[in-house]
């Protein structure tokens, strides 16, 4: 049967309807189509809700006029499909079954019809009632060779010939499939992942955001441009990315799993890094030298900084730094909300690095919009302490812009300016650029 | 007026946690005290029921929001550091193991993963 003839196969009313009161009256339908069932040879990426925490494949993807879940494979993958039929009365025991639809392929045209499944021998367990068919039925061709989100619509025909020697058709339903290609097979169980795959939103964004993308650079900055897109806001109290995509943003310590998550979807992996400040206090004069690192900037999908996790109160930036003791400075009380990444092992900001070519490029989901490229190599994630000096590239490409300054207790004007976050306040906040030296260190 | 490490000595023996719950900011001083030592028993009594309760402790007020990680991660974080520096990790074999394995912050899962490859080295050894 050439795919013209299925293309003017007259279609029973209702088919492709949706509805949960719709019965299925035609004598035999399509009833559902499995892909992901768990096994290796599926093939499959997995996919999970994050609504449910369970993986969409548990069940068949597709469930005539009641489920029509997403799929994903690695691109060029040749999927394959458990297929159950529903018989009513009047069908044939045997027939052979095909799936006809357009191919996803520029190359062929999209308007080119194709068959996508079969001529596959089909025996009915039963003529009237459900039947699997005892083996996956797999695809004549692999899925496109490149990134990105397709809709895959399928047409089921079943054919034989009559006791007579007529050729015989019907037409079993169509079924329409959104797909995901990805670019490289997911290392499994990254931080925060579910136990294989990654949740659904991931796969979906990442694969139109990076579609037709080659190189594990342009897919991070596709990756980290499109992230507005999603809605997600920097400053909710959540550090998962299931808890991030079910109250609609996060801290930096789930924005950073989230962007390791989209990459891993297209096979790439960054490595997570937290970065910490290290405080030196000074028992001479009770100065701590820095208690934290302040950000002024909104976060990503946020207009002003996050009411749930900002300071807010006056700070006082100091006019020039360092100065002496015992000489006057010029501080700018200003009433402001910012946001505190206190110094010490107990809080930090987390990044992301991505190494590729020889070069190493810094990729902060929640304040920064471009890769930010670095002339060192891959921090060790040892939490020893690193002295960075003025010239450092990491300070002057990324920290003086993104968190522009380090608040400490500090003496001036014949005062000690402490930091107490119970009683609102903020010691005195110095411009980062203006500090010679700062000591931080790096963790997972 | 019991300080914050008496008050939640007393949580622990006598299942009695403050009327008004800890401050954040007493809690954390009173970890930093039994880090600096020297650490009763009843402090590894307490330290052992905070990763038991998975660090959800009764607070007032609003505590600071970590950006690494949530509170509760915060103070199981901390009490893991007190008791392997105080070498009482078999206490909490089952916690580490427990750490490794949950969908917690990176960094918490990488210590719980390291002290556990440090108590199995000790007792092998």
């Amino acid at each position: 049967m050439s795919p013209e003839a299925v293309t003017q196969c007259p279609c029973p009313s209702g088919t492709g309807k949706g509805g949960v009161d719709m019965h299925i009256a035609e004598p035999l339908a399509i009833y559902s189509l499995h892909f992901d069932r768990g096994d290796a040879d599926s093939g499959t990426v997995a996919l999970w809700s994050p609504i449910t925490d369970t993986r969409l494949g548990e069940q068949p993807e597709w469930i005539r006029d009641h489920r029509a879940e997403p799929i994903a494979y690695v691109r060029g993958a040749r999927p394959s499909v458990q297929v159950s039929l529903l018989a009513n009365h009047f069908v044939p025991a045997s027939f052979e079954l095909s799936a006809f639809g357009r191919s996803l392929s520029p190359a062929h045209g999209p308007d080119t019809p194709i068959r996508w499944l079969g001529p596959h021998p089909v025996t009915l367990e039963r003529t009237a009632g459900w039947s699997t068919l005892a083996e996956p039925v797999p695809f004549n061709r692999p899925l496109p060779n490149h990134i990105g989100t397709h809709s895959l619509e399928l047409q089921w025909v079943a054919e034989w010939t009559d006791a007579d020697g007529s050729a015989r058709q019907l037409f079993l339903g169509n079924s329409r499939h959104e797909l995901f290609t990805t670019g490289a097979p997911m290392r499994e169980g990254g931080a925060g992942a579910p136990p294989s795959g990654a949740y659904v939103p991931l796969v979906r964004w990442s694969s139109r955001w990076c579609a037709g993308l080659e190189s594990r650079k342009d897919i991070c900055d596709a990756l980290l441009r499109g992230l507005p897109e999603t809605g997600l806001r920097y400053g909710v109290p959540a550090w998962t990315v299931r808890h991030m995509l079910t109250v609609g943003g996060g801290m930096c310590g789930g924005w950073y799993q989230l962007f390791q998550q989209l990459a891993n979807c297209q096979g790439v992996t960054l490595e997570g890094r937290t970065l910490h400040l290290v405080p030196k206090d000074d028992p001479r004069t009770d100065e701590v030298r820095w208690e934290a690192m302040v950000a002024v900037a909104p976060g990503i999908n946020q207009l002003e900084p996050s009411r749930l996790t900002r300071l807010q109160g006056r700070f006082h930036d100091c006019v020039r730094y360092p100065f002496a003791p015992d000489e006057p400075v010029e501080l700018l009380g200003r009433v402001e909300s910012r946001y505190v990444f206190m110094a010490g092992w107990d809080d930090g900001h987390c990044l992301n690095f991505l190494e590729d070519s020889g070069r190493l490029y810094l990729y902060d989901a929640c304040f920064r919009t471009e890769a930010v490229e670095l002339d060192m190599p891959l921090p060790s994630a040892d939490g020893r302490p690193v002295r960075l000096g003025a010239e450092s590239s990491f300070r002057r490409r990324y920290l003086h812009p993104t968190l522009p300054f380090l608040m400490g207790t500090l003496r001036a004007n014949g005062r000690l300016w402490e930091v107490d976050l119970g009683r609102n306040e903020f010691g005195i906040t110095v411009g980062t650029e203006q500090v010679p030296e700062i000591d931080i260190m790096w963790t997972r | 007026m019991p300080t914050t490490r008496e008050q939640l000595r007393r949580m622990v023996a006598e299942r009695k946690p403050p009327s008004r719950g800890f401050a954040w900011g007493e809690l954390m001083g009173a970890l930093e005290q039994m880090e600096v030592g020297p650490l009763e028993d009843a402090d590894v009594g307490v330290l052992v029921e905070l990763l038991a309760q998975r660090g959800r402790v009764p607070l007032r007020g609003q505590p600071p929001v970590p950006h690494s990680m949530p509170p509760e991660e915060l103070v199981q974080s901390r009490a893991l550091k007190i008791l392997a520096q105080a070498g009482r990790l078999a206490l909490i074999r089952e916690d580490l193991v427990r750490l490794e394995r949950e969908p917690s912050a990176p960094a918490l899962r990488e210590l719980a993963r390291q002290l556990l490859s440090r108590l199995e080295s000790e007792e092998e050894a």
